[in-house]
């Protein structure tokens, strides 16, 4: 599937900005499943600094400085995506090789599937975590069945309802009140796999939303995520814990990384500034 | 004191002690000092032992309130040849040893890879900034200082337990300790040939910290906010290293380059030696609410514009878990055994090394994997203590980090005039730049008691038995250096805390005259007679001192209650607070001026005839320090805004005091504008002008608008408009700006004042000299906000949009 993307964020400060400093993760990261044929990025007011660069998990993160005074801050994001389905593992391991694959990790990909195991900032859990996530699992099923199954569980347990969990609320909370956002299920869930030592990825990026007649998905037309976990050998797989599905050609991949926090489209320090306010526009065009 | 330590002290069996042998003979290192601390005898070394602490840091000014500290211990612990040169070697080791894993973690990450490291230890780490990471070994050092902290175990055997990257604290503590020991003994220290410190310092300076590849950055020392224990030692080492201190508000990264603010604009940093842990250093990319850091910092470190000391991202060599897999990783990297032993450390999230140490738990001390500052002795826990903490590593295993626990050798300290025995500590300390280490001759001791709590410090002296002449400084006389003139580089903070020294300075002084005048009136015998007098010099304090007729105990609140708000010690230790962040910049004779300041012949009773002593002692300290400024002071920036400070606040307090004092017309004034005279300092001046006689308009106009009585406000304003003059002007601005003008306003104002038309009353209310007097207040201070404002404040309110962002 090919799509045209669109995303603007724009803040508009009601007192002068005088100096601000930036860093964005709006820039696609390569993706096996995924090809971008263009991609820009529109910073307006103009940058006078600008450097992109790597981070360990692939992303592409650019850093800048506007160090003219301003009242408006602009960033488009604009590009042409060309979106394949997940390709179908064709082996599959169980849940106990799962986890002796990145505790014991052997080849480079192993390692680096290591750097998603573990507790990060906005990805604690605790034993209620575990417990939930727990009965999923079992040490000869197939990872991939279970991976779906607890994608399922979290789907019927949880409520989806915006503007009631904010960024930075734990998985554990998020247990305690079983309700949030797309970014909450997937950090949750990425919680409960890690609980039960498996690597979980969290994936952001934008979801294409079908046409007319056809069923709505949450999330529509903004940015969104969900997890990728690792099967070894037959390399990552996405589930869309807000959506109960498979992530697959709806859903289109900006950046990878432990939590949020690793890949927060745009933040910043400004000086000055004072209250504001903040426009955020996403479309996705299907062109084909 | 008794000092024949031979007689007090015994050696325990078995146990290594520094000083002694098990027969209790002195060591060869020993033997030098006992001698000459005989031939002084015992009130000379009980002399010097107190000049010991005189000069200490431990009496630093602001006394840390949960530390208690006993100071400096007169008997240093030695090393000599053989010993001094296994450290020597074991730390140049170990210093390139914890480079090459910084290099390889934040590069290629071969240790995991090659499975020399669990992927835990770096992957789960939250020291490891995974935004520092660049996929290549880098050339630059990541380490530049280190501290190695040292025990010596109990059969003599130097055990190495713990470095220390981010900051090596106690740095400037041992360089103090150094300068007082080399004070109060200098017999010793020429008899004994101690090595000196100063060569290590230079060479820190000329090599680790200098930049990289242009030459026209300065060094910054990157302190810790003002109310951090450490801060003190922040001060000094910037002060010995010539350096100067700043905090994150003077620092400004603009294009990927770091910059100083100063007082004439930006001007670029080049090396930065930080004293701030690595989470606190970037609000951006690292903890957004870092205080202590600079906006887009890491980004000037990965453009390579600015290089930092320690590099960011060493937290993670402080990790526990590293030190467990260390003399793998030096098999690994280097083919060889460690130098120093290392304490023998187990990572529990391995199967085999939980075993054994749970098998043995009393042997041993617990960490969380990730963090050093706090550990856990399991053999001085309590059963239920150690039963809750064997269930938490059962069950997170891999969290924990033991450490043998090592029972070290003991030294004696004397406490109470008694010598007791303690445990010894060591803390050495090293630089690295480009594979050269180069170890501090030296090194912070300490003593703890049977409980493990901190008692004294040592110094520690390397002996080589030879004279080693101090090495030559490198020939300079052929390089150009361009003259300069007390010039613009003064960080804008560092003017602003001068300003704020001034103010409090002229503060104390103001305030410690009228005290005087309350406690003579008290203590006077015509007492009765005088009640007009006192209430008006009560209310000449400005506060909320005049609770009831107790004058003598509302003087001694506002003269002495430390806890007050308002009263004179309040100045008195905002004064210290201002001094400590300024002691980077003020002399030594300026520093042990302030120190003592308000500390002098202290009251020993609590009724007004005893503290007339202690004001008039702070009155004659403050004269004595206007005329130290004044003389010894060059007339740059600096001494602006002290002068500046000065001049606002006695613009302020002498307006004050004329509204105060003067705002009714009493029936009989004689006494209140005696009093009003004497608390302006303006007495003498009156009678020989005017007579004995005592009329109310001449006295206000020698205190309020005779330009040439230096304690009157026109005076003030006048002066501040010459100063103002001297500041460096930022833009071509060929009219006036508001703090020229604001500055004109005041100045004509006092000029054209009309004083007997302002003594005017209405029905005993002088409403014309309330009103007057408060619009010149109000001038002076809007003075003080538009100089903060244009030389100050570089740095506006930051406001910080932590993530923003817009998931649904």
């Amino acid at each position: 599937m090919k799509y045209q993307i669109t995303h603007e964020t724009e803040y508009d400060y009601s007192v002068p900005v005088t100096i601000s400093q930036h860093l964005i993760h709006l820039e696609p990261r390569f993706c096996s499943r995924q090809k971008w044929l263009e991609h820009s990025l529109e910073i307006n007011p103009k940058p006078a600094y600008k450097l992109s660069r790597k981070d360990i998990f692939g992303n592409v993160v650019t850093a800048f400085s506007i160090e003219d005074e301003h009242n408006v801050f602009k960033v488009t994001a604009k590009g042409i995506a060309e979106v394949f389905n997940n390709k179908m593992p064709d082996k599959i391991p169980t849940c106990k090789e799962a986890r002796d694959i990145v505790k014991c990790p052997k080849t480079p990909d192993d390692i680096s599937a290591a750097m998603f195991l573990y507790p990060s900032p906005l990805v604690a859990y605790d034993d209620a975590v575990r417990n939930y996530a727990k009965e999923c699992f079992d040490e000869e099923k197939s990872f991939f069945d279970a991976v779906k199954d607890l994608n399922n569980k979290i789907y019927k347990d949880f409520k989806y309802s915006p503007g009631y969990t904010k960024i930075g609320t734990m998985p554990t909370e998020i247990l305690r009140e079983r309700k949030g956002v797309c970014q909450d299920f997937a950090h949750f869930m990425i919680a409960c796999l890690r609980s039960l030592g498996y690597s979980a990825a969290y994936i952001s990026g934008y979801l294409h939303t079908r046409k007319e007649g056809e069923q709505q998905f949450l999330g529509a037309d903004a940015t969104h995520a969900w997890v990728s976990v690792y099967l070894g050998e037959a390399g990552y797989f996405e589930f869309d814990p807000t959506n109960d599905c498979i992530a697959g050609e709806e859903h289109i991949i900006v950046s990878k990384g432990r939590d949020f926090g690793d890949v927060s489209p745009l933040k910043g320090v400004i000086t000055g500034g004072g209250p504001h306010t903040l426009k955020v526009a996403v479309n996705v065009k299907q062109i084909d | 004191m008794k000092c024949d330590i031979k007689e007090d002290y015994k050696v325990r069996q078995g146990i290594y002690d520094e000083l002694f042998f098990e027969d209790n003979s002195p060591r060869k290192t020993t033997a030098g000092i006992l001698d000459t601390l005989k031939k002084l005898g015992n009130d000379e070394v009980e002399r010097r032992r107190k000049l010991l602490n005189y000069s200490q840091y431990y009496q630093a000014i602001i006394k840390s309130d949960n530390e208690e500290n006993c100071g400096l211990d007169s008997i240093p612990l030695c090393f000599a040849d053989e010993e001094w040169a296994v450290i020597e070697k074991g730390l140049a080791q170990r210093a390139k040893l914890y480079d090459l894993i910084a290099k390889d973690i934040y590069g290629e990450q071969n240790l995991i890879k090659d499975g020399i490291i669990p992927t835990f230890s770096v992957y789960a780490n939250p020291n490891f900034l995974q935004m520092l990471w660049t996929g290549k070994n880098q050339e630059q050092s990541f380490v530049n200082l280190m501290s190695t902290d040292i025990v010596r175990r109990f059969d003599g055997k130097l055990i190495a337990v713990n470095d220390k990257f981010q900051i090596p604290e106690g740095l400037g503590n041992a360089l103090e300790n150094r300068i007082s020991t080399a004070r109060a003994y200098p017999e010793l220290f020429h008899d004994l040939y101690v090595t000196r410190l100063r060569h290590f310092f230079e060479n820190f300076r000329q090599t680790t910290l200098s930049g990289n590849t242009d030459s026209d950055g300065s060094t910054v020392l990157l302190a810790s906010e003002p109310n951090r224990n450490r801060r003190s030692e922040d001060a000094i080492l910037a002060r010995y290293l010539k350096l100067h201190l700043v905090e994150n508000d003077d620092l400004s990264v603009r294009g990927f380059k770091v910059y100083l603010k100063t007082l004439t604009g930006l001007q670029k940093v080049e090396t930065i030696l930080r004293r701030v842990e690595d989470g606190m250093c970037d609000p951006l990319e690292l903890r957004i609410d870092s205080g202590e850091g600079a906006v887009g910092l890491i980004s000037a470190v990965r453009n390579g514009n600015v290089k930092v000391v320690n590099s960011l991202g060493t937290s993670i060599l402080e990790s526990p878990i590293i030190r467990a897999f260390l003399p793998d990783i030096a098999a690994y990297f280097l083919k060889e055994d460690l130098i120093l032993e290392p304490v023998k450390t187990f990572w529990l999230g391995d199967e085999k090394a939980r075993n054994t140490v749970l098998a043995e738990p009393d042997k041993y001390m617990f960490y969380k994997s990730f963090n050093d500052k706090f550990a856990q002795i399991y053999g001085k826990m309590t059963m239920t203590a150690q039963l809750a903490l064997v269930e938490k590593i059962l069950k997170e295993p891999e969290n924990y980090t033991a450490e043998e626990y090592v029972k070290t050798s003991t030294t004696p300290y004397i406490q109470n005039d008694k010598y007791l025995q303690g445990d010894a500590h060591f803390r050495f300390f090293a630089s690295y730049t480009q594979n050269e280490c180069s170890v501090m001759p030296g090194g912070l001791g300490w003593v703890t008691d049977e409980n493990g709590k901190k008692t004294v410090d040592k110094d520690i002296w390397v002996l080589t038995g030879k004279n080693i002449k101090n090495l030559p400084e490198r020939n300079r006389q052929n390089e150009y250096i361009p003259l300069t003139r007390a010039g613009g580089d003064l960080p804008s903070r560092a003017a602003d805390n001068l300003f704020k020294l001034g103010k409090n300075l002229e503060k104390a002084e103001i305030l410690a005259r009228i005290a005087r005048g309350i406690s003579r009136h008290l203590s006077d015998d015509c007492f009765n007679d005088d009640e007009d007098q006192i209430s008006s010099l009560f209310k000449a304090l400005d506060g909320d001192f005049f609770v009831n007729n107790e004058y003598e105990n509302n003087l001694w609140n506002f003269v002495m209650k430390k806890s007050e708000a308002e009263g004179l010690q309040a100045v008195f230790k905002e004064i210290r607070f201002i001094a400590v962040q300024l002691r980077d910049r003020i002399s030594e004779d300026t520093w042990q001026f302030i120190k003592s300041f308000g500390e002098n012949s202290l009251p020993d009773g609590k009724n007004a005839a005893s503290m007339l002593p202690y004001l008039q002692r702070i009155l004659s300290d403050a004269a004595a320090f206007e005329g130290l400024t004044s003389e010894g002071m060059t007339r740059g920036h600096g001494w602006r805004f002290l002068e500046l400070g000065r001049r606002i606040e006695r613009g302020i307090l002498t307006l004050k005091m004329i509204k105060n004092m003067l705002e009714n017309k009493t029936k009989d004034e004689v006494s209140v504008l005696s009093a009003f005279l004497e608390a302006g300092d303006g007495s003498l001046t009156y009678f020989r002008r005017y007579g004995a006689k005592l009329y109310p308009a001449p006295a206000v106009d020698l205190l309020l608008c005779d330009e040439s009585n230096p304690h009157s406000v026109a005076y003030q304003a006048a002066n501040i408009e010459k100063i103002v003059n001297e500041l460096p002007k930022s833009v071509n601005h060929n009219f006036f700006k508001p703090l020229d003008k604001e500055i004109l306003k005041l100045l004509s104002q006092l000029r054209l004042a009309d004083v007997y038309s302002l003594m005017q009353d209405d029905n005993g209310k002088r409403k014309a000299l309330i009103k007057y007097c408060s619009d010149r207040i109000t001038e002076f201070e809007n003075i003080s906000e538009l100089l903060s404002k244009e030389y100050l404040n570089h740095a506006p309110q930051k406001s910080v949009r932590a993530a923003m962002a817009t998931e649904v």
